[in-house]
């Protein structure tokens, strides 16, 4: 088991449901090829008493159902930002609960978005969980990466 | 004018001057993708909320590493440009961080050596300032947090069982 593993799967599942009205499972961490295929990036940081990164990763035809949903576009034209803003938004939300489980006091960033066919790379910090979850056939994923100290 | 444009001009220069190097504001935007190029931010928050950006070119970046480490150019690895990049952010957030409604904080930098080109959601820009320095450029710019656009933004506890 991964630090906060079962926290992250269950605020993830929960805020997925409670926003979006989407059903995620867990699914098993993927292949790199599948990675590759996560087009945007969204991280968090937290910093105090804890510090790291909140990272959340998913492919583009996920990215725009998210977005849709988020709002109401109804199946119309979606612009790139919307699909950063909703990103953003998760990310956010994510971030806030897990920042609850963290040492206190802790503060988060605003969410910094990437549309990018490299993985997100965060200098400086070692993976402490990665979980993957699959919605809608889609898979996409949430890590957490706690700053090294040097 | 822009957003604390002249004050952007002078902290980047402050910034430059303690390493001996001398920048020039220019018109000529960045074009992200003609070199490599390094990304790096930091954040306010408190009374007035915010990302300062900034994109560099990895020469420039090589640079800073060379005059801040007192170091040869062959010597200089990841660590160093990232710290160099980091320090710089840094100087420059802070002067910012002081003129801006307090109280605020300012967050540690974020630098991607791969140049990730970032977006800043629940912003919009307010500066953009480019810069030369000795053939390579980089460039500034301030995200300002714009409340109609926080829809939501709230991040309430999810409770778990």
């Amino acid at each position: 088991m991964q630090f906060i593993e079962k926290e992250i799967g269950e605020y993830t599942k929960n805020i997925w449901k409670s926003i979006l009205s989407l059903d995620v499972n867990p699914a098993q961490n993927g292949s790199e090829d599948n990675e590759n295929n996560f087009a945007v990036a969204g991280c968090i940081q937290i910093t105090g008493a804890w510090n790291g990164t909140v990272t959340m990763e998913y492919p583009m035809p996920l990215a725009r159902q998210v977005a849709s949903i988020m709002f109401d576009l109804n199946g119309g034209p979606i612009e790139n930002e919307l699909i950063q803003d909703a990103l953003g938004e998760l990310t956010n939300m994510t971030g806030g609960n897990i920042k609850s489980l963290l040492p206190e006091p802790c503060f988060l960033s605003l969410p910094a978005v990437a549309v990018t066919d490299k993985a997100m790379r965060i200098p400086g910090s070692e993976l402490v969980s990665k979980v993957m979850f699959q919605c809608n056939g889609e898979n996409f994923q949430v890590s957490l990466l706690k700053r090294v100290d040097e | 004018m822009q957003f604390f444009e002249n004050e952007i001009k002078e902290y980047a220069e402050f910034a430059w001057s303690t390493l001996d190097l001398k920048i020039i504001p220019t018109s000529e935007q960045f074009h992200e993708g003609t070199k490599n190029s390094i990304t790096a931010n930091i954040q306010i928050s408190g009374q007035w909320q915010g990302v300062i950006a900034m994109k560099i070119e990895h020469d420039l970046a090589q640079q800073l590493a060379v005059k801040m480490f007192s170091i040869e150019e062959k010597q200089v690895t990841e660590t160093e440009i990232n710290d160099a990049v980091s320090e710089m952010m840094n100087i420059i957030g802070g002067n910012l961080k002081s003129i801006l409604p307090q109280p605020n904080q300012l967050s540690l930098p974020m630098v991607d050596l791969k140049g990730t080109p970032l977006h800043f959601p629940f912003t919009e820009q307010r500066s953009q300032v480019a810069f030369a320095c000795a053939g390579n450029a980089f460039e500034v710019t301030i995200h300002q947090v714009v409340a109609d656009k926080k829809t939501n933004f709230q991040h309430p506890v999810v409770e778990t069982s």
